[in-house]
């Protein structure tokens, strides 16, 4: 069976590119522009696995990593930004909580990227 | 007898006023019958004519006749007589037989004698113009000298009431002879205090008055047992006035007819003296105390007069400078300049526009540097005699100055590095996405491109090159990133939990590439002061740049290791990469310097890694053997107060 990637970011280039990447890879790839929108997603469909930008417009990745968590519990969420000093202090906290996820950071490659989720779904 | 020699050699001049030519003719008859004196006669034959005689060319004697045909000769008399009544010209009035009231008439008038009529005779006539002439002469005599005293007195008098001096006089017997106002003034007395003769309330007056009376009065005693003493005493006042006492005898033809007090107050002068005296102290005080240097230098250069300040500036004592030419005290360097200066102000005689700052030598060893402002000094005739350096030892205050402006300049360049990083933070944040995209979207199109396809190697360069972008953001991210975050405060964290959390960071790498992480750190450590985001990038850079070190090697294994030394803590990142080339060792921490190829890194890291380092007071040392591995020495301060405020 088909496995299934959400990528979560506000950036449409992010979005087209790593949908690009990861069909061709042979994932199914679905994308949401805001943490409210991803959240919806995710609570409507079933995914293997998150993609997350941190600095979003709206809730923003650690709050929308935690109400995921709170709907899957062991789902692999990978946080995808350039910014992660700035949130450190939230993703500690997070992880204070118990909130699993992983880092990655931007600018990444088509490589890079599908060696991370053939790694983690593969 | 006419021709007999007088023996007065004077003539004496008469004037016969009588209105009887025989009369006339007949007295000068008896007059020239006289063989002791000359006469020379004149006549008048009325009042009128006798006055305008007398007026015009007053004669030595007058023969008046009583009874003359325009008045009475008593009429002549009271128009000679001056304002006073007297009359100078001798008068011999003849008046008739039996009249003797007529006699005391004429004589209470001013005559000076009077003959009778018909009892004349040649001898009685020049007899009594004898007497009159002679007696006239002493009383014209007497009358000169009254008016000689009386002018005399009034000057004395009037020197007496001018004189700034108290005078008071006694005679010998002490009683008062003279006082004036301004004793009377001096010493308060009341102004009737004069008219007495007694001279003891006036000396009790002045001993009430005196600090030390006893003293006074001692003398007093003293003098008035030797006539011929003087004395000069300063008498203090209780009520603070200040008194000079002349006293001098008073003679007349070597006889002591008594005693000259003279007293002068002399209260403002000694004031005025004090005045002077303390500001003169004042003045050498402040000559002395104050903290600028003043030297003085006559025209020759050499040195007249310093202050304790200008000697304590090279170490000196005022005995090293003073007589010494003053240009040995000036380096060799700056002699020529000083020497020029000293020209010009000479020249233009006013003081230097401004401080000049000379090299002063010291008396040991070594030199300060002297701020000098001169004035010409000139004496009371204008005449140039010298300068008047004011010195001031501003050694500290350049090198204070120099300090300043080298913060200034560090202060404008961090400002300038803080700027440009905010910009190219903004710049990189907006490019990041983007070149992911464009990365990934190129690699999109190279898998649906066949190889043997001519776009397929245009596709590969634009990888290469995105590729090349997107290093560059990312490399520009890790140079901005800590001044993104703006001023950090300094909080304590504990070194290896930092050091955890950035090898969390990490790990999709670390695990990726399957590197070894071998922590060590002595029980030691404790927390630190630290800027934790700063700090946290220093390690992320170190450990980062130790990631690419092993990247190719077979054994990838990294160490970190750390412990407390002398007030630091010190962390070791060492890896077994390929090592840093010795001619590259001293370049590691210039920014944009980078062994790595192009593409890879900009070469930020470290130079930012080092500079947050010093900030914190500690630094990074780098030690490097080709084939072996690098090892990167973070040292930090356990003491807050250790932290150096610069920003290097």
């Amino acid at each position: 069976m088909e496995k299934k990637v959400i990528v979560i970011d506000d950036e449409e280039a992010i979005r087209k590119s790593f949908s690009l990447t990861l069909e061709d890879a042979g994932y199914g790839v679905d994308t949401a522009a805001t943490g409210e929108e991803g959240l919806e997603k995710v609570k409507n469909d079933e995914f293997d696995m998150v993609l997350l930008d941190l600095k979003m417009p709206g809730m923003g990745g650690v709050n929308t990593l935690r109400e995921i968590r709170k709907i899957y519990e062991d789902v692999p969420v990978y946080i995808i930004t350039a910014f992660h000093e700035e949130f450190f202090d939230q993703l500690q906290s997070a992880t204070k909580d118990g909130i699993e996820f992983e880092l990655l950071r931007k600018p990444l490659e088509s490589e890079d990227l599908c060696a991370i989720v053939d790694g983690v779904l593969g | 007898m006419m021709n007999s020699v007088p023996v007065d050699e004077n003539v004496i001049r008469v004037l016969l006023v009588d209105d009887s030519p025989e009369d006339r003719e007949f007295y000068r008859r008896f007059l020239q019958r006289d063989n002791t004196h000359n006469y020379e006669i004149k006549e008048c034959g009325s009042l009128e004519d006798g006055f305008e005689e007398c007026s015009a060319n007053p004669p030595d004697c007058v023969i008046l006749d009583y009874n003359l045909p325009d008045g009475e000769g008593v009429e002549l008399l009271e128009d000679l007589a001056d304002e006073r009544g007297e009359v100078h010209i001798p008068v011999i009035v003849l008046t008739g037989q039996g009249s003797e009231e007529v006699a005391v008439k004429v004589m209470k008038k001013g005559a000076m004698d009077y003959l009778i009529k018909g009892e004349i005779t040649s001898d009685s006539l020049c007899g009594t113009i004898a007497k009159v002439v002679e007696k006239n002469r002493m009383i014209e005599t007497i009358r000169r000298q009254q008016v000689e005293n009386e002018e005399s007195l009034s000057l004395l008098q009037a020197t007496l009431e001018s004189t700034d001096n108290g005078i008071f006089v006694v005679d010998i017997e002490g009683k008062i002879i003279k006082t004036n106002t301004r004793f009377v003034e001096m010493w308060g007395f009341a102004s009737d205090i004069a008219s007495s003769t007694e001279s003891g309330k006036i000396l009790d007056g002045i001993l009430a008055q005196l600090e030390d009376a006893e003293f006074f009065q001692s003398k007093i005693q003293k003098i008035q047992m030797n006539l011929n003493a003087e004395s000069f005493d300063t008498l203090h006042l209780k009520d603070g006035q200040i008194f000079e006492c002349f006293s001098k005898p008073m003679f007349i033809e070597a006889e002591s007819k008594g005693r000259v007090w003279s007293f002068r107050d002399i209260t403002e002068r000694k004031r005025m003296e004090e005045k002077i005296r303390a500001s003169e102290e004042g003045l050498r005080t402040i000559f002395e105390t104050m903290t600028d240097g003043l030297v003085i230098v006559d025209m020759d250069g050499r040195i007249r007069q310093t202050n304790s300040a200008a000697c304590r500036f090279g170490g000196y004592e005022k005995e090293d400078l003073i007589g010494v030419d003053s240009l040995e005290f000036v380096v060799d360097e700056d002699r020529e300049r000083l020497t020029n200066d000293m020209a010009n102000a000479m020249a233009t005689g006013t003081a230097s526009s401004e401080s000049l700052i000379y090299k002063l030598k010291k008396k040991d060893i070594g030199w300060y540097h002297c701020e000098m402002s001169t004035s010409v000094l000139t004496d009371g005739a204008g005449n140039q005699i010298g300068f008047i350096a004011v010195e001031r030892d501003v050694t500290d205050r350049l090198r204070m100055e120099k300090q300043l402006k080298d913060q200034t300049a560090m202060l404008i360049q961090s400002e300038k590095m803080s700027s440009l990083g905010v910009m190219v933070a903004g710049v990189a944040h907006e490019l990041n996405n983007p070149m992911t995209g464009i990365v990934q979207y190129t690699q999109f199109c190279l898998r649906r491109t066949d190889e043997e396809d001519r776009r397929y190697a245009v596709l590969k360069d634009l990888e290469q090159e995105a590729r090349r972008c997107s290093s560059i953001v990312r490399n520009m991210l890790t140079f901005t990133r800590m001044d993104v975050q703006g001023e950090e405060q300094y909080q304590k964290d504990n070194i290896p939990a930092l050091i955890d959390r950035v090898l969390q960071l990490l790990a999709y790498r670390i695990r990726s590439e399957y590197i070894t992480i071998v922590q060590h750190y002595n029980a030691d450590m404790q927390p630190i002061p630290i800027k934790r985001n700063s700090i946290q990038q220093v390690f992320l850079n170190l450990i980062g740049n130790a990631i690419d070190a092993v990247h190719e090697k077979e054994e990838k294994e990294i160490r970190i290791e750390g412990w407390n030394n002398n007030g630091f803590v010190e962390v070791n990142v060492s890896d077994k990469g390929p090592g840093i080339p010795p001619d590259a060792m001293h370049k590691i921490f210039d920014p944009f310097f980078t062994t790595k190829q192009v593409g890879k890194g900009m070469g930020m890291g470290l130079s930012v890694s080092q500079s947050i380092c010093k900030q914190h007071g500690g630094d990074i040392e780098c030690e490097s053997k080709m084939g072996e591995g690098t090892t990167f020495k973070v040292k930090l301060p356990v003491e807050p107060n250790n932290i150096n405020k610069e920003t290097v």
